[in-house]
């Protein structure tokens, strides 16, 4: 009995020791030989392309990455700040905040990290191939994401949503050739910084150009300068019409890239 | 996730792959249930105590496990994590108010998290309590659950599954938000 605890333990120690090279060398892999792109089809809003919102508004901003459409928590934390920036960038808001505004606008952005099965069966083959060769053969790994903004103008207002779609492009390995249709951007963060500024910056444009957006835009500037002045006449409601909903999504797909072995 | 399965069968190629979950952070407010909290108008709420239901294993409140993976709950106990998440979509939807006189506690009653490669699920289940000013006016037991694609990877089925345990407790808050028992129990009468 004793014998066999001890060589478990050996075995586990052993384990872990095979546990710390691997790491180290998927550390190095990734340094050395992992290169990140993004589609091509996708880019992020042009200057000329931005949405005018005359008078911005607050907005509390909140954000979920899922991986499959389950909530990833860690990934959450990770990206969140990404997409604070691309926010507050867009010009829409005049506040960004985690708390609830006095308007009871709502901004909802949710980053789902898609996988079609094929996709992941062949993740698994080519992964096999790289490591089998010592990362000598290289290979190029894709993967989905679908970025969702829906917006609330207050606590009665219908929703406006809009999506877009994304790729990123991993290319591990030493003998590699560049994908098509795709922009290198190179190590994971710099990635993920494209990913996030396309993927919700264009559905964000998208929704400040509703015309339902511009009418709690105008109706938000109207209720602040009421607050402000509040002698005069009473401030319109804030809440738009349902007339100007937006109820469904209108993506902007990005076409594929090509995979190269 | 294509990427990482396929650094994962790389490892594979090297050795066995470890499993190591990190924390969880705070849980956040997610727009569903806010919209939730106010088309039930909700009153201002205080979050009281969550536990482990009498009678149940404790370590089922402290991690949850799934092969060689290790989940553990935040601040030492998912109960409580269930009632940062219903505090978090109360306090997105300017309705958590420390100092009301109405109290939402629970017990966790079920706690469960599979990854068999055919039919992997989860569910979590709790008695909410509602008491207002020490009359406890709503009491029921409310229960949620999932399932999902398996994989034969561990380091992908692990995260999966508790990227959809943990998905459960803002879906178990929105089933509290959403039923009517709760909802007519909430309003004064």
């Amino acid at each position: 009995m004793g014998g066999i605890i001890r060589l478990t333990a050996r075995g586990a120690v052993a384990w872990i020791a095979r546990a710390f090279v691997a790491l180290a060398l998927i550390g190095w892999a990734g340094t050395a030989s992992a290169a990140m792109y993004i589609g091509a089809g996708l880019t992020e809003v042009k200057a000329e392309d931005r949405a005018v919102v005359a008078h911005p508004q607050p907005v509390q901003l909140l954000f979920v990455f899922q991986t499959k459409g389950a909530p990833n928590a860690a990934a959450t934390k990770f990206v969140k700040q990404m997409v604070t920036d691309t926010v507050k960038a867009s010009g829409a808001f005049s506040e960004v905040s985690d708390a609830p505004t006095s308007n009871g606008a709502i901004l909802s952005v949710v980053i789902n990290n898609v996988v079609a099965p094929k996709d992941m069966s062949d993740a698994e083959g080519k992964g096999v191939l790289v490591g089998a060769t010592f990362f000598i053969a290289g290979t190029n790994v894709v993967d989905h994401y679908i970025g969702s903004v829906d917006f609330v103008g207050g606590p009665t207002s219908p929703k406006i949503s809009k999506s877009a779609q994304q790729i990123l492009i991993t290319q591990i390995g030493l003998i590699n050739s560049a994908p098509q249709n795709a922009v290198k951007v190179g190590g994971i963060k710099p990635a993920l910084a494209a990913l996030v500024n396309q993927i919700v910056g264009n559905p964000l444009n998208d929704v400040a150009k509703d015309p339902g957006f511009q009418m709690a835009d105008n109706a938000g500037a109207a209720a602040s300068t009421a607050a402000a002045a509040p002698t005069t006449a009473a401030a319109p409601p804030v809440t738009p019409t349902s007339a100007a909903l937006t109820p469904t999504a209108s993506p902007t797909m990005a076409p594929p890239a090509e995979e190269h072995h | 996730m294509t990427a990482l399965r396929a650094l994962i069968a790389v490892a594979g190629c090297l050795t066995l792959a470890a499993c190591a979950e990190a924390p969880l952070p705070p849980p956040e407010a997610t727009l569903d249930n806010i919209q939730a909290v106010r088309a039930g108008n909700l009153p201002p709420l205080r979050v009281g105590a969550f536990t482990a239901a009498p009678g149940k294993p404790t370590e089922m409140d402290k991690s949850v496990a799934v092969r060689a993976g290790v989940q553990p709950a935040p601040g030492g106990s998912f109960a409580k994590y269930l009632g940062d998440t219903l505090a978090a979509d109360l306090k997105g939807a300017g309705k958590l108010d420390d100092s009301s006189t109405l109290v939402i506690s629970g017990l966790v009653t079920e706690t469960h998290l599979d990854s068999a490669m055919q039919s992997p699920h989860a569910a979590l289940a709790a008695k909410f309590t509602l008491i207002r000013g020490g009359v406890t006016v709503f009491e029921k037991v409310l229960r949620v659950e999932s399932s999902w694609d398996g994989d034969f990877m561990g380091a992908v089925a692990i995260p999966d599954a508790f990227n959809h345990y943990t998905g459960l407790f803002p879906k178990l808050a929105a089933a509290l938000f959403a039923d009517p028992d709760f909802q007519a129990a909430a309003h004064p009468r």
